[in-house]
């Protein structure tokens, strides 16, 4: 990137942010009293970390910002609601060279929304990809989370994820009764990913290769009985996805993920996991298809509604021959496990302890221990 | 049986505050109110105000927290405290979009708001005046 374009990002970026807050700053004036949801809420989170990894894309031991979250939620209409949100933070992981110091301003989403029923919205525009449990349920909400890093493989597009976190489309979302729980369905399709600087690019601005990203995300949640609470399911999503160099195709991947998730919350635990089967083949060739397979579980239990120890693992066995880790920065193979404690010092304000092993030798990376303490706040 | 003299004299000063200390909200009745164009069942009440219902009809439920009845609603009605209440709604918020309930400081802010407001719903401590319609009493 030259001096020319950081300088005119950096400055759309801060205009960007400009304009949101004053925006929100002025939707909250008695004027515009009569639309709910403009109340401006938000997360924000900061921590300290000490890795032994070294020349880390995740950065370096120290005290560091997390994400300033900042989104309001009108109901315009009836039947029309809206769901605006922006965020400031660091990309930790970055093209070589590129790193500048500078935090970024992402609009994380910014989606329109019809309600048809009570069990069923259509939203347009750009949203978190549904799929698994941790994407939709706690993106950007650091002080939802239970840990203070999502699991690597989930991490978003700018982190060294592998998975498209942010989608722009069309989505159906809606669900159902059924006997004691519910079917609950998200349908979408939007702009197809690219991978640019070895980060997947969402295309904000249009879809410049043709590509459509289709998915979907199927599941039971029950409410009632010995299983209250589990909402277990099925996800799915294709497209194809090009890796771009200095502007030249270098690889045309066509990626078919299917998957399965659960979260469950009996009494004071809580229990997840989700799993990601990828089936790609090159586009070009009549070649071998390449098989990889990530996957985490983690389980919780809170004592006295505060105090919440913790444990996870990760599980990442990347095809290296396969166009699309191949040219990923973070689409290498890892083991990780984690523990970890949560103290909810307030309903608002959680405070994070998490130590990991990693393990990414299998492709030729390194072997390190992590330790994490996060506060994290919403409001 | 023999109780020490200073145990004796804390369940007798605890027996004494309870006595004379003012009448609870905790005993308090609630009365679920809504506007009389709003005849949803007694079975919506509790997904109206977890989320999960926000059409009539055609027409949005505009449901209406009383800050003053809060606690006691949410403990007879939903089963939840307020902390797990708010933590609920921040997360129908930022993953669905929902707007949580309006919250209104007393009873008679949330009466005149429901004789009002199509759509409207809120509950009160007080048998509401005829005019409003009366879901059910907890």
């Amino acid at each position: 990137m030259s001096i020319r374009m950081f300088l005119d990002q950096t400055f759309r970026a801060r205009r960007a942010v400009a304009a949101f807050l004053f925006g929100s700053f002025l939707i909250q004036t008695p004027a515009k009293a009569d639309i709910e949801g403009l109340t401006l809420h938000g997360f924000a989170d900061t921590y300290y970390t000490s890795t032994t990894e070294q020349n880390s894309p995740s950065g370096n031991s120290g005290f560091r910002l997390g994400s300033l979250d900042l989104y309001i939620a009108p109901t315009l209409t009836d039947h029309i609601r809206a769901l605006m949100e922006d965020v400031v933070e660091f990309d930790d992981w970055y093209p070589p060279g590129a790193y500048n110091g500078q935090p970024s301003i992402d609009i994380e989403r910014l989606q329109l929304g019809y309600v048809v029923s009570n069990d069923l919205t259509i939203w347009i525009g750009r949203f978190h990809t549904p799929y698994g449990y941790w994407n939709t349920a706690y993106h950007h909400g650091a002080q939802l989370q239970p840990t203070v890093q999502r699991p690597q493989f989930v991490a978003f597009e700018d982190h060294g994820g592998i998975l498209p976190a942010h989608m722009d489309g069309m989505w159906a979302s809606g669900r159902d009764s059924i006997g004691p729980g519910r079917i609950t369905y998200d349908v979408y399709f939007g702009n197809g990913q690219r991978i640019l600087d070895g980060a997947l690019d969402m295309q904000n601005e249009g879809n410049s290769d043709s590509h459509t990203a289709i998915g979907g995300r199927f599941g039971y949640e029950f409410r009632d009985g010995v299983l209250d609470s589990l909402w277990i399911g099925v996800h799915a999503f294709q497209e194809q996805v090009d890796n771009f160099v200095h502007g030249v195709v270098t690889a045309r991947t066509d990626v078919q993920v299917t998957g399965g998730f659960f979260h469950w919350t009996p009494g004071d635990w809580e229990l997840m996991s989700e799993y990601y089967g990828f089936d790609n083949r090159a586009h070009d060739e009549a070649g071998p298809r390449h098989s990889s397979t990530a996957w985490y579980a983690e389980a919780d239990y809170t004592f006295y509604g505060r105090i919440t120890p913790l444990a996870r693992v990760e599980r990442d066995s990347l095809s290296q021959t396969d166009g699309y880790f191949q040219y990923l920065q973070g689409g290498k193979s890892y083991t990780r496990d984690l523990i970890g404690v949560r103290y909810d010092l307030t309903p608002q304000t959680a405070l994070k302890l998490d130590g990991d092993h990693t393990d990414a030798t299998r492709n030729g990376g390194q072997a390190y221990h992590e330790l994490h303490f996060q506060v994290a706040v919403r409001f | 049986m023999n109780l020490p003299g200073k145990t004796l004299r804390c369940v007798l000063a605890a027996t004494a505050a309870l006595l004379i200390s003012p009448p609870s909200l905790a005993h308090a009745d609630i009365y679920v109110i809504a506007n009389s164009a709003l005849a949803v069942r007694v079975d919506d009440i509790r997904l109206i105000y977890t989320g999960d219902m926000e059409l009539f009809g055609s027409k949005k439920i505009r449901s209406l927290d009383n800050r003053s009845a809060q606690q006691e609603f949410l403990s007879k009605v939903l089963g939840l405290n307020v902390d797990r209440y708010d933590s609920l709604w921040t997360m129908k918020c930022f993953r669905d979009g929902l707007t949580p309930p309006t919250v209104k400081e007393n009873d008679s802010e949330v009466i005149a708001y429901v004789q009002k407001t199509p759509g409207a719903i809120g509950y009160v401590t007080s048998a509401p005046p005829p005019d409003v319609l009366l879901l059910k009493k907890f």
